[in-house]
C-alpha cells in the first residue's frame, strides 16, 4: 500500500481536537455542578427556600437568547479563515465580540445585584444558584478574551494555519459555552417555570 | 435479512453497535438512579419510581440487543476481512468484532439494573 | 551498527540540528521534548513514591505490634492521609500517564512530539509546583490530617480550624490542571499524530489503554474539582453545600468523590494494563490474542468504572433500590478485565515464553490482580460489604489492586523499556532476585490484611491493644514491608548500576514489536528520521515495513527537514493529510507555573484580591506564550 498516494483531505487539525477535549472536560464540569444543583433541590421541601423570591424569567431568557445569536457569526468567522479571508473574519469576530461584551457587562450588573439581595451566604439554594451562574458568566468572560486574542492575533490581515486553527477552537468555545448558558438559564430559572 | 453492501452503511451500523449499548446503558443508569434519589428525598415529588425504572429498562433492552445484532451483521458480512487489513474495511471488522462483547454484557447490565430497582420497596434503607 | 551512506547521513544530521535543545539546566527547564518531560514526570514521581514509601514503613513500624507509641495519633493520621494522597495523586497517576505515556506514546505512534509539547512541559511544572505545595503542609505543621477521601464534616472549618484540608484541596485542584493536560496531549496525540497506516485496528494496545486512560481523566477530575471548590468555598467563604441546617448534605461530598474516586482506580490501573499488553507479546514471542477484544475491554473497564462509585458508600443509608445499580455495575466490571486475563494467559500459553525479568512482574501482576479482584467483587455483595466496610479487608483489597496490580508493571516497564531510555542492558540475574523479594514482600505485607481486618481490625487506627487476636498478623505485615523495600532498593540499585555500566544495548534487544524499538536507544531528538508506515498491528516484525522506511530514508522521503515538522492524520484511519509546525523549546511553561503557584499560595492565606491579580498576570504569560506562532 503506498499510503502517500491518498488524495489530501482537510481534516480537524491537532488544535481544534484540543479545544474540544477541553470543551468536553469543561462540559463534564458544568454536568457535575447541575448534578450538584438537583441533588440538593431533591434535599429540600421548599425550593427557593422560604423568604427568597422566585427569579425573574423574562430577561434572562432574552439575555440568552442574544448570547445564542453569536453562534452564527462565530461559526460564520470560523468557515471565513478556514477559507483564508482574514479581514472577514475579523469583522465577523468583532461583531460577535461586541455582543458578547454587552452582553456580558449587562449580567455582571445584574449578578452583582443578585448576590447583594442573595448572598451566597444564606443557604444551600443560594450558595449553588450563584456558583453555577457565576461559572457561567466566567466562561463567557473568558471567551472574551480568546475573542479578543484573536483579533490582535489577525490584525496584519493574514491567516496561518496557527491562526485558522485558533479561530475555529475559539468558535467552538463558544458553541459549547452558549449551550452549557441554556442549561444553567433553565435550571436557574427552573423554579418560576 | 438483507446485508448492506456499501462500507458507509456498514460504517454506520458499526458505529450503532458500539456505541448503543453503552449509551442506553448510560441514560439507564442515570434517570433510574435520579428517580430513585427524586422520590426518596424530602421534595418527593411524590412520583413513583418503579414503572419508569422498568420501562426504562425495557427499552435499554431493546436497543442493546438492536446494537448486538447491528455488530453482528457487519462481522459476517465482512468475514473475508481480516482484523489488521488496510482500512476502512480493516478497521470496521476490527470495530465490529470488538462489539460483540458489549451485547451479553450489557444486556446483563441493563437487566440487573431494571429487576434490582423494583426489587425492593422504592426507599427503604439498605 | 550499520554505517550510513552519505547522503542519509547528512539527512539525519540536518534533523539533529533543527531538533537540538539547549544544554544544562536551562534546557531542562525549557524543554519541549516529549522524552525529557517524560523522563522528569519520572524522576519526580519516584522521588514522591520514596516519599510515600517512607510515611507507609512508620506507619507499618507503629502498627508492628500492640501499644506503640513511635508517633502520636496527629502524626499518623497526617502520615497516612499524606501516604495515600501522595502514592495517588503524586506517584501512580503521574507515572502511568507521565511518565511512561509521554515517553513512549508518541515512540509507539511512530510521532516526533505530543500534539502540544508546550502544554506537555506546563503540566509537568504544575505537577512539580503541586506535590510540593501538599507537601508545605506536612513541613509548616498544617499536614492534611483528615485521611484521603478527606470526608466532611471532618474537614470542614469548625472540625478542623488547620491549613491542612486547605493544602489538600488546593493542592489537588492544582495537580487536577496538571493532569487534564496531560490527559488531552495524549488523547490529541493518539487522534492526530499516528504514523502513516496506524489506522485503529493497528493502534497498539498500549495506547488504548492510555486512551482509555486519559479520556476517562478528562471526565472524572471535574467531579473531584468541583468538590474541591465546594469545600474550599464552604471554608473560607462561608457558603453552604455540606451542612444540613442550611439546606446542604454531606453526602453530597461523598457522591462527587467516589464519583471521580472509584474511575480513578482505573486511571490508575489502565496505563498498567497497557504496559502488560506491551511486555507479554514481545517475550511470548507471538501477537497478543483477541486483540479487538483487548482493546475494547481497556475502554469499557474506563467506561463502566462511571458506573461503580456509591459501593463506597453502601453503609451510608441510601435506599437498596439505589444501590442496586451500584452493585450491579460493580459486578459487571469484573467482565472486562477478566476477558483481559484470559488474553493475557492465552497469549503466554500459546506462544513461546521467555521468563525474563519483565513478564516476571507482569506474571505477579496477573497474580494479584486475580486476588484483589476477587475481593473487589465481594464488595458489590451489599450486606458484606456492610460488615467489612473501614476494616483492614478494604486495606488489603485495594493495596492488591493499587500496588499489586498498578506497580508491579510498573516495575516490570521500568526494566522493559531501561535499554531503550538508556541504550543500557540491565543486570538479569539480580533483576530476577529483586523480582522475588519484591513479590514475596508485597505478599507478606498484604495478604494477612485480609485476615486481620475480617478479625475486625478497623483502618485508620493508630495503635490496637494486645489481645484481640490481630498482633501476629500486623507483625508479619510489617515484616512484609520491610523485605517489599529491600526488593524495590534493589530494583533502583541494579538500574543505577546498569545506567553506568551496563552492556549497550542496541535498538532492539528483545525483538520487541512496537515501533519505540525501531528508533536507536535512546531515541534522538526526533525520534524517527523518516516517520514509519505502519501495515500491521505489529509494525517492529514487520520487516518488509522496515525495510521500506529505510529505502525512503535513502531517497529523502517523509524526513520533513524543513523545520520542526511532522505530519498530521486523520483520526480513523491515519491518512496523512497535513503537515504540522510543532512548537520549539519555551520559557513561559515554567513562568506560567510559577504564577499559578503563586495564585494557589495566595489563595491559601486568603489573600484573594492578590490572588486574582497573580491569575491575571499568568493570563497574560499564557498569551505571549500563544502569540509566538510555531512556524515562526
Amino acid at each position: 500500500m503506498n499510503v502517500f498516494a491518498v488524495p489530501a483531505r482537510r481534516s480537524r487539525a491537532r488544535g481544534w481536537w484540543g479545544m474540544a477535549l477541553f470543551a468536553a472536560t469543561e462540559a463534564t464540569l458544568f454536568g457535575t455542578i447541575f448534578g450538584t444543583y438537583v441533588y440538593l433541590r431533591f434535599k429540600a421541601v421548599h425550593w427557593p427556600p422560604d423568604g427568597i423570591a422566585s427569579p425573574s424569567i423574562t430577561i434572562p431568557l432574552v439575555l440568552t437568547g442574544v448570547l445564542l445569536a453569536t453562534s452564527a457569526p462565530m461559526q460564520l468567522a470560523s468557515a471565513a479563515a478556514r477559507s483564508g479571508r482574514a479581514r472577514r473574519a475579523q469583522a465577523l469576530l468583532l461583531l460577535a465580540l461586541v455582543v458578547q461584551a454587552g452582553y456580558f457587562a449587562m449580567q455582571l450588573q445584574r449578578y452583582a445585584d443578585d448576590v447583594q439581595a442573595h448572598p451566597p451566604q444564606l443557604s444551600a439554594y443560594t450558595s449553588i444558584t450563584q456558583l453555577m451562574v457565576g461559572a457561567d458568566h466566567f466562561h463567557v468572560f473568558v471567551g472574551l478574551l480568546l475573542n479578543l486574542f484573536l483579533l490582535a492575533k489577525l490584525m496584519d490581515g493574514r491567516v496561518t494555519a496557527y491562526r485558522r486553527t485558533g479561530v475555529q477552537a475559539a468558535a467552538l468555545y463558544w458553541h459549547v459555552v452558549n449551550a452549557l448558558t441554556v442549561v444553567v438559564v433553565l435550571l436557574q430559572l427552573s423554579p418560576s417555570l | 435479512m438483507r446485508i448492506p453492501r456499501s462500507l458507509p452503511a456498514l460504517e454506520a451500523l458499526q458505529w450503532f453497535g458500539l456505541l448503543a449499548g453503552p449509551l442506553a446503558y448510560a441514560v439507564e443508569h442515570v434517570l433510574g438512579l435520579g428517580a430513585t434519589l427524586a422520590r426518596c428525598n424530602p421534595a418527593g415529588f411524590g412520583l413513583d419510581p418503579h414503572p419508569y425504572q422498568l420501562a426504562a429498562m425495557t427499552v435499554a433492552a431493546a436497543i442493546v440487543v438492536a446494537g448486538e445484532a447491528a455488530a453482528l451483521l457487519v462481522f459476517v458480512a465482512l468475514r473475508p476481512v481480516g482484523q489488521e487489513d488496510n482500512p476502512p474495511p480493516g478497521r470496521i471488522r476490527f470495530l465490529a468484532a470488538a462489539s460483540l462483547v458489549l451485547g451479553p454484557i450489557f444486556l446483563t447490565l441493563v437487566l440487573l439494573n431494571g429487576f434490582g430497582a423494583v426489587y425492593d420497596g422504592p426507599c427503604r434503607q439498605a | 551498527m550499520t554505517v550510513l551512506a552519505p547522503p542519509v547521513e547528512e539527512r539525519v544530521e540536518l534533523l539533529d540540528r533543527i531538533w537540538e535543545e539547549r544544554p544544562g539546566v536551562l534546557g531542562w527547564l525549557t524543554t519541549v521534548d516529549h522524552k525529557r518531560i517524560g523522563l522528569l514526570f519520572f524522576f519526580t514521581s519516584l522521588a514522591f513514591f520514596a516519599a510515600g514509601g517512607v510515611e507507609a514503613l512508620v506507619i507499618r513500624t507503629q502498627l508492628a505490634g500492640p501499644d506503640q507509641r513511635l508517633v502520636g495519633p496527629q502524626t499518623f493520621n497526617e502520615l497516612m492521609t499524606m501516604h495515600g494522597t501522595t502514592m495517588i495523586f503524586l506517584f501512580v497517576v503521574p507515572m502511568g500517564l507521565g511518565a511512561f505515556g509521554n515517553y513512549l506514546v508518541p515512540l509507539m505512534l511512530g510521532a516526533r512530539d505530543l500534539a502540544f509539547p508546550r502544554l506537555n512541559a506546563l503540566s509537568y511544572w504544575i505537577f512539580l509546583a503541586s506535590g510540593l505545595f501538599i507537601y508545605t503542609g506536612l513541613f509548616v505543621g498544617q499536614g492534611p490530617d483528615q485521611g484521603w477521601f478527606s470526608y466532611v464534616p471532618l474537614a470542614l472549618k469548625q472540625f478542623d480550624p488547620s491549613l491542612g484540608p486547605d493544602f489538600y484541596a488546593l493542592g489537588l485542584i492544582f495537580n487536577g490542571l496538571s493532569t487534564t493536560a496531560t490527559a488531552i496531549n495524549l488523547v490529541t496525540t493518539i487522534f492526530k499524530l499516528r504514523a502513516p497506516g496506524m489506522s485503529l485496528n493497528r493502534l497498539p494496545l498500549f495506547c488504548y489503554a492510555q486512551l482509555a486512560a486519559a479520556g476517562s481523566a478528562l471526565i472524572l477530575l471535574p467531579p473531584l474539582t468541583l468538590d474541591l471548590v465546594l469545600l474550599e468555598l464552604q471554608r473560607k467563604a462561608g457558603f453552604h453545600f455540606f451542612d444540613v441546617a442550611a439546606g446542604g448534605s454531606p453526602m453530597l461530598w461523598q457522591h462527587l468523590f467516589w464519583l471521580f474516586g472509584h474511575p480513578e482506580v482505573y486511571l490508575i490501573v489502565l496505563p498498567a494494563f497497557g504496559i502488560t499488553t506491551s511486555i507479554i507479546p514481545t517475550f511470548a514471542k507471538r501477537k497478543m490474542v483477541a486483540a479487538p477484544l483487548v482493546a475494547l475491554a481497556e475502554l469499557l473497564v474506563a467506561f463502566i468504572g462511571f458506573g461503580v462509585w456509591a459501593h463506597h458508600m453502601f453503609s451510608t443509608g441510601m435506599p437498596t433500590s439505589a444501590l442496586v445499580f451500584f452493585a450491579a455495575a460493580t459486578f459487571m466490571v469484573v467482565i472486562p478485565s477478566t476477558v483481559q486475563i484470559y488474553a493475557w494467559l492465552f497469549t503466554v500459553n500459546l506462544g513461546r515464553p521467555e521468563f525474563r525479568t519483565p513478564l516476571l512482574f507482569v506474571g505477579a501482576f496477573i497474580v494479584f490482580f486475580v486476588i484483589g479482584g476477587l475481593s473487589g467483587i465481594m464488595f458489590a455483595a451489599i450486606p458484606f460489604d456492610q460488615a467489612t466496610t473501614d476494616t483492614y479487608f478494604v486495606v488489603a483489597h485495594f493495596h492488591f489492586i493499587i500496588f499489586g496490580a498498578a506497580v508491579f508493571p510498573i516495575l516490570g516497564g521500568m526494566f522493559y523499556w531501561f535499554p531503550k531510555v538508556t541504550g543500557r542492558m540491565y543486570h538479569e540475574g539480580w533483576a530476577k532476585a529483586s523480582f522475588w523479594l519484591t513479590f514475596s514482600g508485597t505478599a507478606l505485607t498484604f495478604f494477612p490484611m485480609h485476615i486481620a481486618g475480617l478479625l475486625g481490625m478497623p483502618r485508620r487506627v493508630y495503635t490496637y491493644p494486645h489481645g484481640l487476636g490481630w498482633d501476629g498478623y500486623n507483625l508479619a505485615e510489617t515484616i512484609g514491608g520491610f523485605i517489599l523495600t529491600a526488593g524495590l532498593v534493589l530494583i533502583a540499585a541494579n538500574l543505577v548500576f546498569s545506567r553506568l555500566r551496563g552492556a549497550p544495548a542496541g535498538p532492539n534487544p528483545f525483538r520487541g514489536p512496537t515501533l519505540e524499538w525501531a528508533t536507536s536507544s535512546p531515541p534522538p531528538p526526533y525520534n524517527f528520521a523518516v516517520i514509519p508506515t505502519v501495515r500491521s498491528e505489529y509494525p517492529g516484525w514487520d520487516d518488509e515495513a522496515l525495510f521500506e522506511d529505510r529505502r525512503r530514508l535513502e531517497r529523502g522521503l517523509g524526513t520533513y527537514p524543513d523545520g520542526h515538522r511532522q505530519p498530521e492524520a486523520t483520526v480513523r484511519d491515519a491518512y496523512p493529510d497535513d503537515v504540522a509546525d510543532m512548537p520549539s523549546e519555551s520559557g513561559w511553561p515554567v513562568a506560567v507555573a510559577v504564577l499559578l503557584s503563586l495564585m494557589f499560595a495566595l489563595t491559601l492565606t486568603s489573600h484573594f484580591v492578590a490572588a486574582g491579580v497573580v491569575a491575571g498576570l499568568a493570563g497574560l504569560a499564557a498569551a505571549a506564550w500563544l502569540w509566538k506562532e510555531p512556524a515562526e
